[in-house]
């Protein structure tokens, strides 16, 4: 029963901000009478434990529950000290010297201690507000951006001040170039430069206000999508949750995954390394195969669950689309949908996902080979594979486009998978201006979303304020 | 301000819990930002859908997207291909058997 004692099982640590030793599991209930010591300290009486403990060596039992690995008392500490002190007094000893354990800073008081112990318990409120206000700023974001005429202004606000701000960035540099050039102080080349990189900004203002001019009525158009979306999530809040379906979709599989992960994992040959003496597993190709199954495996399942919530999304908001009464959609749309997934489109999402999985088996076993050749030294090999894993990087950005259009399409008409992933290409590339005036409004407007959701954490801040008075200063710091 | 005491009395700084919050926040901001996109996306392709489907007194946009039709048919007109009629000719079934 120490800190040192490795041979013992139990490396619970009985961490009362006062003693610091190994116990086996936590004291459950408060014992004035009864004491836990350090090695080679022994108690005749309970006079004894008392002096021990005023001495740092021992602490009496307080009900406590164990957080990982630690002890934390239940009760307040002042409660517990003050009927421990009766006792004490009781078998003849003053006991002094023994403090609440925020004012003691002895051993166990650590950073990580106090950042666990905060986590444990502000629990509830760190779920409640990280979960709850997210989610409510979030669909007050939905309800402001259908307010009329503010998502219109917001966009053209960002749109315009990003081209002031690069036709002013172009003005300014190649100012800078003519102050630089009749200056003296710099050279030619240096003047050169800046002036090379003030083209550079007002080619890319050019582009950037032609693409504007061309998307022109597209954008107002975009803004009127992104309300309805606004406006058909409002309709269908229930959708908001789909992700927690996925999520315990996940845990069910990982289960059984994580065993057979686990046994393919005990089938490896232990080994010593000779040089570093450390136990390293080596495995046979048989077991390589396996765990390249197994990863195949989770990268099919993962992406299935994925494709699912996808799809599930977009023949609930399809079908609250095409109704002409839009009070009747709500809830019952959202049960159609899942229905309609589980019966009809479970091959779609499945047709999809594996796609995405192939891809990113390959992008996996080229990691394998890049690491094989980083340790090897061959930098041919290793610059091959670099390019190589880009090229399947945007192979997979552009596939899981396709496959997000490819479900929309099945949502709508009920197409398999590979037709609705050819109509969908070509209703892109129809679209193609349409399709990026909503992609560039949709990312401002997600990009917004996401900030001010973020920014919901800010909300915690008066709570955690008025629970401990000193952290005021902080709370001014962060909030400026 | 707050006229109710949080039952944590020992709390050792802001830090902790802030971090927490921030990265469930986090989550969640994302996952309301996929189903928002997806949202977006869905709605985008059953306009156009809709706008290759009917004629303009069937359709089912409404509001702001229904001045937006009429307005991008017009800018439209040069620029994009004509609706092949074949596609039409095929959608047609499913989406009625949808409704």
């Amino acid at each position: 029963l120490s800190t040192t004692d490795q041979t013992n099982d139990y490396l619970l640590f009985f961490s009362l901000y006062v003693i610091v030793v190994c116990i086996s599991s936590c004291p459950s209930s408060d014992d004035n009478e009864a004491f836990i010591c350090k090695d080679d300290i022994t108690n005749s009486n309970i006079a004894d434990g008392f002096t021990n403990t005023m001495a740092g060596d021992c602490m009496w039992h307080m009900a406590s529950t164990n957080v990982v690995g630690r002890c934390y008392i239940d009760g307040s500490f002042d409660v517990i000290l003050a009927a421990a002190a009766d006792t004490a007094t009781a078998n003849g000893v003053t006991l002094t010297g023994v403090s609440a354990p925020s004012e003691s800073g002895t051993a166990g008081s650590g950073f990580i201690t106090d950042f666990l112990g905060d986590v444990y318990g502000f629990s509830g409120y760190i779920f409640g507000f990280g979960i709850g206000v997210a989610t409510l700023v979030a669909f007050l974001y939905l309800f402001f951006l259908r307010i009329p005429g503010v998502l219109t202004i917001i966009i053209w606000t960002i749109i315009l001040s990003i081209a002031v701000f690069l036709l002013a960035g172009a003005f300014m540099l190649f100012s800078l170039s003519s102050t630089w050039r009749d200056d003296g102080q710099h050279s030619t080349s240096e003047a050169d430069t800046m002036l090379y990189i003030s083209y550079f900004v007002m080619a890319c203002a050019a582009i950037y206000l032609c693409l504007i001019l061309v998307l022109g009525k597209r954008i107002n158009m975009a803004v009127s999508i992104v309300k309805e979306a606004a406006r058909a999530l409002g309709a269908m809040p229930g959708l908001i949750f789909t992700p927690v379906i996925q999520v315990i979709g996940l845990v069910i599989f990982l289960v059984p995954w994580f065993i057979y992960v686990l046994f393919i994992a005990s089938a490896g040959e232990m080994s010593v390394d000779p040089i570093t003496g450390s136990r390293v597993f080596t495995y046979d190709t048989n077991s390589k195969y396996a765990f390249l199954y197994m990863l195949f495996c989770w990268f099919w399942t993962s992406e299935f669950l994925v494709a699912c919530g996808q799809l599930m999304i977009a023949l609930a908001i399809s079908c609250w689309y095409f109704t002409r009464d839009k009070k009747e959609t709500g809830q019952t749309t959202i049960n159609w949908s899942a229905k309609t997934l589980f019966w009809y489109h479970l091959g779609t999402a499945a047709f999809g996902s594996l796609v995405i999985a192939i891809i990113l088996t390959i992008r996996a076993i080229i990691s394998y080979i890049q690491r094989k050749a980083k340790k090897s030294g061959n930098k041919i090999l290793e610059y091959v594979m670099c390019i190589l894993q880009c090229c399947m990087w945007c192979l997979e950005k552009i596939m899981r486009f396709l496959n997000k259009n490819a479900y929309i399409q099945t949502a709508i008409y009920g197409y398999s998978f590979c037709k609705a992933c050819r109509n969908a290409f070509f209703l892109l590339l129809r679209n193609i201006l349409r399709v990026a005036a909503v992609n560039m409004v949709a990312d401002f407007v997600l990009l917004l979303g996401k900030v001010s959701q973020r920014a919901s954490v800010i909300y915690l801040l008066p709570f955690l304020s008025y629970s401990s008075p000193t952290t005021v200063p902080h709370l001014i710091c962060v909030c400026v | 301000v707050f006229a109710y005491a949080i039952p944590s009395e020992q709390l050792n700084g802001i830090m902790a819990p802030l971090v927490f919050c921030f990265i469930l926040a986090y989550f969640v901001s994302v996952m309301f930002s996929e189903i928002f996109g997806m949202a977006i996306e869905t709605i985008l392709c059953c306009f156009i859908a809709d706008e290759e489907m009917f004629p303009p007194e069937k359709r089912f946009a409404e509001g702001g997207l229904q001045t937006a039709i009429s307005k991008t048919a017009q800018a439209n007109a040069g620029a994009t291909v004509a609706v092949e009629s074949k596609e039409v000719a095929d959608a047609k079934p499913a989406e009625e058997a949808m409704l």
